[in-house]
């Protein structure tokens, strides 16, 4: 980029530029400035055009995508242009990166802009919400990913069928795994001086095994992982394991009658749940009156056992990055404590349209600190109790708090498993659900962005036959 | 022109074709010059606009079969997707996205290596086809020496593209549904609209001699309303489109949304709480025909039946329903959401027969599923983009309708439950378990309809289904929504229809036991 350039977009003297080494080092040091460079260019072309104000992602990731049977591998480029034209907005994306296509692309894109609806609300953050960045290494890149190769990963498939076969012996019908590794590059550039640069890898890795019943019914069981380094994840034998685990564990299951009970919600898909409660608390359904938590703020929603902590900055986190999609730098925040909703998802526009002060758009890593007991101590404590281990379709009302989603699980008493079930169905609302919030497990589930221990609820109630 | 100032220019004027479109007599000149993305030209796109010529092709395929391998393909693609944003009365915000790249496959037996890139200069195309041929390891093929064009149907004609419809029109169009909705009721609190606008064109080249060409509109309008009564809130919408027209998005269209959207808002406050437990379902027509597509579609994709993963792997030819059960899933049907003149295999849309006579006639193939079962693809490979590997997906599934009088199968439930709106569906396929979520219901109580319900998820089991189907009504009906589907991380258009359905037994996931 020539000075003559960096003079006429106004950039701040990267004062809020954040450089993570890649895998490569000096390979994407390389990769950082020649993105660098095309971000200036398109905040430059942006306001040569007739734009006021502009913010430019540039994104370039490359994955490659691994199963028995296939073998599929990536470099994907895109830009994403936010034009604020007379106080006018849009969001403009193309995967034709070259410069003649872009310069066109983006004076047809500022006239597009032009013909909107004025909204003055629609302008780019403060520098004040941008500052501050973490300059604190997430850890979110993993030397390893360099190393791969299609003959390990198809090893590491193997390995894993091979597990599931040998644990499922004579039940076993059919195995399928993927997995997936990627890194992506992000560059963000406004055109208030704003920038920042971030890349981390993402490797997620899925084994699905089908055994027999003795009925001749086929029954199911999975595991599905994601993690920013691969050591992370199980093992290939162990991620074999835990899904031939899961489908063993469903033998014999049926539906059972309809009826009141506690229920566990097993922590890989208690994450599931708090989307239920994360949807309602961001800004554009807030300010839609789209939520049943809008005005809820300060209020206590849950039982005092439910703290949910938003950690965009956690080490080695999935959603772990130094800026938000508003490109304002990201903190760690607690969204409920002990119960009480003490924060909403407030981007920049529907925080100003709201009246409020910003937070930032979308939950990250969700974070509900573990209690100090496994499931199976929770669950000897306990009568009869329906462990949900996989939650099947269904919906969570985000205006009324209104839930009905299917489940499959297992029935205890005391602490022993007693019966399997499968298509059953549990329902409620929100309000009274997390009201009944009575025991935090101490198991968080790591292999995703909501690190969730096992949650067990009173009360739900269950139908079946 | 060259190929380089060529695309250049095509990308350009793909966006001024709307741009420019509310300025009116700009708009004529440009529409006088631009002979590209918009117009009504299905074939010789590509060719003509970024120079993808046969020998280009022959030349990329024969790189991806250069390790061996039984065929390989080129699937082009360039779209345009133009999203309108109303909220709090204002059309404020717009979303467009330009997508121009092709997908290359080499397929050993049922190996396939797959890459793509988003340019399409000749090293590029070369580059992409040597890691897709990576998968096989043998002699070198050589593709057909001639390209021959399939002949396929024309389901959704270019004439009048709502992509050609000045921007100022689209604005005032869901301008209109927000105001009626307001003047529908004191009620309402809040209205968000949006206008989905997307124009796809795609070229599939087949190492086996296959050139296809097809340019895909889908569209779609939504209206949400949030309504408030007595310090409740509850929010309802409505959803029309496919692969409409301009002609389609009128004055009327508006009106009946709005209408709809405020109906389905304010009957909700007069819900009464859904019951629990297993129970007689009497699915409505068209929209419920999701529990075809989760309960009995999914399974019946043919890759799902070659590994084994899929309640109906063993079925075929053998009874799954009464006889007055026929199932299809079909391509043809003008303008509906998953209508396709041409898979993206290159195969010719066709409608498929699935059940016949309660017999389970046989599966949805694409290319690699019907080698594997040395039977002819069905037309049912397809992809969200150029960036994804195809696989047998549905596109319209329907059943047929039956004798009954739509009153009479109601009539004939003592206490159970009406379906009129659904929402998500998922399904198990292995072991067969399906869920669909009930927006909107009715109690059936001695023969009638009586109180409201929604918000009940509804969990059964795909076999088990076919086989409760007890009473199929005279009144078939095609969703007029615009729903897609999500499998693996592929979403895509799809439609549904269905009469009204009893169903003998289906666990509904109310609180009242």
């Amino acid at each position: 980029m020539s000075k003559a350039d960096r003079a006429t977009t106004g950039h701040a003297a990267s004062a809020h530029v954040r450089v993570e080494e890649g895998p490569g080092g000096g390979q994407s040091s390389k990769l950082h400035e020649s993105m660098r460079d095309l971000a200036a260019w398109i905040v430059l072309q942006s306001t040569k055009a007739g734009a006021d104000q502009c913010c430019v992602w540039l994104k370039r990731s490359r994955s490659v995508e691994t199963t028995q049977n296939s073998l599929k591998e990536a470099v994907v480029h895109s830009v994403c242009v936010d034009l604020y034209v007379a106080g006018r907005y849009a969001s403009h994306s193309t995967s034709d990166l070259r410069r003649d296509s872009l310069r066109q692309f983006l004076s047809d894109a500022v006239a597009i802009t032009r013909l909107l609806d004025k909204d003055p609300l629609r302008t780019l953050p403060d520098l004040r919400c941008c500052s501050g960045m973490a300059r604190d290494d997430l850890r979110v890149l993993d030397s390893e990913y360099q190393s791969l190769t299609s003959r390990t990963r198809l090893e590491a498939l193997n390995t894993t069928e091979h597990a599931c076969l040998e644990r499922g012996r004579r039940r076993s019908l059919a195995f399928s795994g993927r997995s997936s590794d990627g890194v992506t590059s992000r560059m963000v550039m406004a055109s208030s001086g704003f920038e920042a640069w971030h890349e981390s890898t993402l490797f997620t890795y899925t084994s699905d095994f089908i055994v027999m019943d003795d009925d001749g019914a086929r029954r199911t069981g999975s595991f599905m992982g994601k993690a920013t380094h691969r050591a992370k994840l199980p093992t290939p034998a162990r991620a074999g394991e835990m899904a031939a685990d899961a489908a063993l564990a469903r033998l014999g299951a049926k539906r059972c009658k309809t009826e009141t009970l506690p229920v566990m919600i097993r922590n890989s898909r208690a994450g599931e749940m708090l989307r239920w409660l994360a949807q309602p608390m961001t800004g554009i359904n807030v300010q839609k009156k789209d939520s049943w938590l809008a005005d809820r703020r300060g209020q206590r929603i849950a039982s005092d056992k439910l703290t949910i902590i938003d950690d965009p900055l956690l080490r080695g986190g999935i959603e772990s990055r130094p800026f938000d999609f508003d490109a304002m730098a990201c903190r760690r925040r607690t969204m409920v404590e002990d119960g009480v909703l003490r924060d909403f998802y407030l981007g920049w526009y529907y925080a100003r349209k709201l009246g409020m002060e910003p937070t930032t758009r979308t939950a990250t890593n969700l974070i509900v600190p573990p209690g100090t007991r496994t499931p199976q101590q929770i669950l000897e404590d306990l009568g009869r109790c329906l462990v949900v281990t996989d939650l099947v379709g269904g919906n969570s009302n985000a205006t009324t708090g209104d839930f009905s989603v299917g489940v499959a699980g297992i029935l205890y008493e005391k602490g022993e498993p007693v019966q399997a079930v499968m298509e059953m169905n549990i329902a409620g609302s929100n309000q009274q659900l997390w009201t009944r919030l009575v025991e935090v497990a101490n198991d968080p589930w790591t292999y995703s962005s909501e690190r969730t221990p096992s949650l067990l609820f009173d009360a739900v109630v269950v139908s079946g036959a | 022109m060259d190929r380089m100032g060529r695309r250049a220019f095509l990308a350009r004027t793909a966006s001024i074709a709307a741009a420019v479109a509310a300025a009116g007599a700009v708009e004529k000149a440009l529409a006088a010059v631009d002979a590209g993305f918009f117009n009504e030209a299905t074939t010789g796109y590509f060719e003509s606009h970024f120079g993808i010529t046969d020998d280009l092709c022959r030349r990329v395929l024969g790189r991806a079969l250069s390790r061996g391998g039984d065929f390989a393909d080129l699937f082009f693609e360039h779209s345009m997707q133009t999203l309108l944003l109303l909220e709090d009365g204002n059309v404020n915000r717009a979303d467009i996205t330009v997508a121009l790249g092709v997908g290359i496959r080499t397929v050993r037996g049922s190996q396939v290596g797959y890459s793509h890139t988003d340019e399409l200069t000749e090293r590029a195309l070369l580059q992409a086809a040597q890691t897709a041929a990576e998968i096989a390891a043998g002699q070198s093929r050589k593709p057909a020496a001639r390209l021959v064009r399939p002949p396929v149907g024309d389901y959704y004609p270019l004439g009048q593209l709502l992509s050609n419809v000045p921007l100022g029109d689209r604005a005032a169009l869901i301008k209109s549904v927000n105001d009626r909705c307001f003047a529908l009721s004191p009620l309402v609190r809040k209205v968000s609209v949006e206008l989905n606008d997307e124009l796809r064109r795609i070229l599939i080249v087949t190492s086996d001699g296959v050139r296809a060409e097809d340019a895909q509109p889908y569209n779609c309008i939504y209206a949400a309303v949030v309504a408030e009564k007595n310090g409740r809130l509850e929010r309802g919408s409505s959803n029309r489109g496919g692969r409409m027209d301009a002609s389609f998005y009128s004055p009327q269209l508006a009106e009946e949304m709005a209408r709809e959207a405020v109906e389905d808002t304010l009957t909700r406050f007069d819900a009464v709480p859904g019951p629990a437990g297993e129970m007689p379902v009497v699915l409505g027509p068209g929209a419920p025909g999701l529990l075809l597509h989760e309960a009995i579609g999914h399974g019946l994709e043919a890759d799902t039946n070659w590994c084994g993963a899929s309640v109906f792997s063993q079925m075929v030819g053998k009874k799954v329903a009464e006889p007055f059960v026929r199932i299809v899933d079909d391509a043809t049907i003008p303008r509906q959401n998953g209508s396709i003149n041409v898979d993206d295999d290159g195969t010719p849309g066709k409608c498929t027969v699935l059940v016949e006579n309660g017999i389970l006639t046989g599966y949805m193939h694409d290319r690699v599923s019907a080698k594997n079962y040395s039977v002819e693809s069905t037309g049912n490979g397809r992809r969200e983009s150029f960036r994804h590997v195809v696989m047998p997906r549905m596109r319209n599934t329907i059943m047929y309708g039956g004798e009954a009088r739509p009153e009479d199968v109601i009539a004939s439930v003592k206490r159970g439950i009406y379906v009129a709106g659904v929402g998500n569906g998922s399904v198990n396929t292995a072991e067969g378990s399906f869920s669909f979520y009930v927006l909107r219901g009715n109690l059936i109580e001695n023969g009638k309809l009586t109180a409201l319900i929604k918000d009940v998820n509804i969990i059964g089991n795909a076999l088990r289904v076919l086989r409760d189907i007890a009473m199929v009504a005279n009144d078939m009906r095609l969703a007029p929504s615009a729903g897609r589907c999500i499998k693996g991380d592929q979403s895509i258009p799809i439609g549904v229809g269905l009469p009204t359905v009893l169903v003998k037994s289906l666990t509904v996931g109310g609180v009242k036991s």
